[in-house]
């Protein structure tokens, strides 16, 4: 065989080698998911749900959740044609970034540099109709003072960060500003993410550098009310960042993190992981711990428009029920234009798309019922879990079927153990749902019933005694 | 004489400096811990409660992070919750298999943690007998934060309480003394020894397409075995035959659903209870649409096996061509 018939044989097996390996590729990678959604599937464990209605725990804290995020969608006052609907979410914080980039509050004139605050100011007055104390990320780095006019990049001089900070404390918590109490200023948003900068630990993009200058900028404040910096506001949960942070030596109020994990479970590990980390630094042990932006993925999703979303958020709620943070903020209130695919991260949808509230709305104020004082559950499994509470002579569960990667249901037997002999009222109410009850007579302490619960659904069963 | 005095002067110094930290040292508060009761008698399946208590000594207790250790052979944690001393939880309580663990703090660095008194309450279940004592201990991981200590542990010392489990309610088999005992622990045992009780059918996490099964295993021959059927639950005694068959069809309807089986008998030699579990569903096509398999479906099967095909024919196919090509050459 010549030469030439050796190279074009040589080349076309090449390439037929290569059209099989684009084409197996993707083949071999699904036959892989799909094993492993079977597999993990196989090893789910169903739960079988007992409540013990005389061992009670701590109380039930219901004020965490009610907390929550506004993205930079559009660079107006975004939440003034919602805000009565917020209202109805009962804000405890409300989160907002892109301060200096959205709103032009700091430009520059022969005498250094001016703040005009007309454009920021009804924003966050919006902020506070609704009941919330705004949490104020200071972000991004404005134009006038930034390297190269670019509002991801440090400033030129770190004083002019400074300052800016200074003046924005001043005007939001200065006694002869705004005269707000209790407001939250976060240095930057997602510090370690491209978009916003790729800040790091060092060099010159360090974050430290620039959360060192906040604080000097909040030392600088004069005459102002209680308020509270922290940070890092990192999109995870990172254990560097975290202890750089504490061990900067920098005022520190609050800590602050991004969560976009589709499995809940990973929520209370974080918490774990958290105060394993800081305990050996008793002064911060205790600080407040802020998730300023929650959900189950960081990328747009038809999941946040309907019961996957709500689900999702109720089995959250459910890990950080005892031992949370000391806010969990959903990302986030609406949705931005252009969204009518369902696939935004908005409680409500936007002006262009009706302004609907969706599922996930729903969820906080459903969960308020289980105030109270919590009561020892055994028996939750891989995709239903839940609480239960008493308040009032009501016994109440509350359970979530959340399947993250498919449409999984379940038949959950539920037993109330603890009870009191006579007859009582078992009220089933699913979220956006069924609301029926039925009457059980109690004679040995114990009362068993099953729940059918549908993939991605919320359930609060009520148990009063008639 | 100036420089006298320093050359005598910086060496006594010293000397004191790193006296007074030694007397310090010595001094410094130790903070214990510690679980009671010390020594607890249980007979299996009996439920039980640990208190976890803190002398702070002089320490000032901003946070703990507790964590606790038992075999889980013998012992299932049901719950643990923060004492009276620890109002604030941190990270919540967690039980696993053989650990436990909850992370608590004082309601802020202003008013930290002092005295004596429980931190966490800790529930146990007794579910095998023990030749030998176990212990409840905290894990080496436990940590004290306190003010002025800086990074270090607080902790000094701690005392683990011992546990005896005797045979009790398992020496006499009835069902209503067993019922209770027996919460049903998956996943199932699934390799029993020569002289253990197994579950031979159904399989584990199967479906059945009856609602009154035929349940059927084995253990020591002559031995009675007590079936408990979850979550209802349905409880009686079968004996063994001179096989060590047992064998128990079901009586009443159960409901569509998944359910457990629990199985215990006597070990007629240790005289300690042996135990096995399953899982399995009645898939009968009840009315609440329930999916009728343990195990649930999203994925197809099928869909999966053709994918694998086809993937398998390329691998061949890629492998081939190349070797094809050498042997033209």
């Amino acid at each position: 065989m010549t030469l030439i018939m050796r190279q074009a044989a040589g080349r076309t097996t090449s390439v037929i080698s290569f059209l099989a390996l684009i084409i197996f590729l993707p083949l071999f990678i699904l036959v892989v998911g799909q094993t492993v959604t079977l597999l993990s599937r196989a090893v789910g464990k169903p739960a079988n749900i007992v409540v013990d209605a005389a061992t009670e725990l701590e109380p039930v804290k219901t004020d965490f959740y009610h907390a929550f995020a506004q993205g930079g969608e559009e660079a107006t006052d975004m939440l003034s044609s919602v805000q009565g609907k917020v209202r109805g979410l009962q804000p405890r914080i409300i989160r907002i970034d892109h301060l200096y980039d959205y709103y032009q509050v700091v430009g520059r004139d022969g005498n250094g540099l001016t703040f005009d605050w007309s454009r920021l100011d009804p924003v966050v007055t919006t902020i506070t109709s609704t009941g919330a104390k705004p949490v104020l990320a200071l972000s991004y780095m404005p134009s006038v003072i930034a390297k190269d006019g670019s509002i991801i990049n440090p400033p030129n001089d770190w004083n002019e960060w400074s300052l800016v900070v200074q003046r924005t404390i001043e005007h939001f918590s200065g006694k002869n500003g705004r005269n707000m109490g209790g407001v939250y200023y976060e240095v930057w948003n997602e510090p370690d993410l491209a978009q916003f900068g790729s800040w790091k630990l060092g060099g010159e993009k360090n974050y430290l550098t620039l959360y060192r200058y906040a604080a000097i900028g909040a030392k600088n404040a004069q005459s102002v009310n209680t308020f509270y910096l922290g940070g890092p506001a990192t999109t995870g949960l990172y254990k560097n960042w975290i202890l750089a942070l504490v061990r900067s030596g920098n005022r520190l109020n609050f800590l602050s993190w991004h969560s976009y994990l589709a499995n809940p479970e990973r929520f209370a590990t974080d918490q774990r992981n958290l105060i394993s980390w800081l305990v050996p630094y008793p002064t911060y042990t205790l600080l407040p711990k802020l998730i300023t932006e929650f959900g189950f993925t960081g990328s747009k999703s038809t999941g946040y428009g309907g019961m996957y979303g709500a689900a999702h958020t109720a089995a959250v709620i459910r890990q950080l029920i005892s031992g949370g943070p000391t806010y969990l903020a959903t990302f986030q209130l609406k949705d931005g234009p252009g969204q009518s695919d369902g696939s935004g991260w908005g409680l409500i949808t936007h002006d262009d798309n009706g302004l609907r509230e969706k599922p996930r709305y729903y969820v906080f104020s459903f969960l308020d019922a289980m105030a109270g004082t919590r009561l020892a559950l055994t028996g939750e499994g891989s995709w239903v879990t839940g609480f239960a509470s008493t308040r009032n002579g009501v016994l109440r569960l509350m359970l979530v079927n959340f399947d993250a990667s498919g449409s999984h249901s379940e038949q959950v037997p539920v037993r109330w153990t603890g009870l009191a002999r006579g007859a009582y009222q078992l009220r089933q109410r699913f979220l956006l749902g069924r609301d029926t009850t039925t009457t059980h007579a109690v004679e040995d302490g114990s009362l068993a019933t099953d729940v059918f619960m549908p993939a991605q659904s919320v359930v609060i069963l009520e148990l009063t005694k008639e | 004489m100036v420089a006298l005095f320093l050359l005598l002067a910086i060496p006594v110094t010293v000397f004191v400096v790193m006296k007074n930290q030694e007397l310090r040292k010595k001094a410094a508060p130790a903070t214990t811990l510690s679980i009671t009761p010390v020594t607890v008698n249980k007979a299996v399946g009996e439920e039980f409660t640990l208190e976890v208590k803190m002398n702070t000594a002089e320490n000032q207790i901003v946070a703990v992070d507790l964590k606790l250790v038992y075999d889980p052979t013998k012992l299932e944690g049901l719950w643990i919750r923060n004492g009276t001393m620890f109002p604030n939880i941190l990270s919540s309580g967690v039980v696993g298999s053989g650990t436990a663990s909850i992370a608590l703090g004082a309601p802020n660095t202003t008013t930290p943690i002092t005295g004596t008194g429980t931190i966490a309450t800790l529930r146990l279940k007794a579910i095998a007998g023990t030749t030998t004592p176990v212990t409840v201990r905290f894990g080496s991981d436990t940590f004290v934060g306190a003010l002025n200590e800086g990074s270090n542990n607080a902790l000094t010392s701690s005392i683990p309480s011992t546990i005896t489990i005797g045979g009790g309610t398992q020496g006499t088999p009835t069902p209503s003394s067993l019922t209770p005992t027996l919460t049903p622990t998956l996943p199932a045992t699934g390799s029993a020894s020569p002289s253990a009780i197994t579950i031979d059918s159904p399989i584990n996490n199967a479906s059945v397409t009856t609602d009154q099964p035929t349940l059927k295993g084995k253990a020591p021959a002559g031995a009675t075995v007590t079936i408990t059927i979850y979550s209802d639950p349905i409880t009686v005694t079968v004996t063994t035959d001179a096989n060590g068959n047992w064998s128990y069809t079901l009586d009443q309807p159960l409901a569509s659903g998944p359910h457990t089986i629990v199985v215990a008998t006597q070990d007629p030699v240790t005289g300690q209870t042996k135990t096995a579990t399953l899982a399995f569903v009645v898939a009968t096509g009840d009315e609440n649409g329930a999916s009728g398999s343990a195990i649930p479906v999203s994925g197809a099967v099928e869909n999966t096996l053709i994918l694998l095909l086809v993937g398998t024919l390329f691998i061949i196919a890629g492998s081939l061509i190349p070797v094809f090509g050498k042997v033209r050459v």
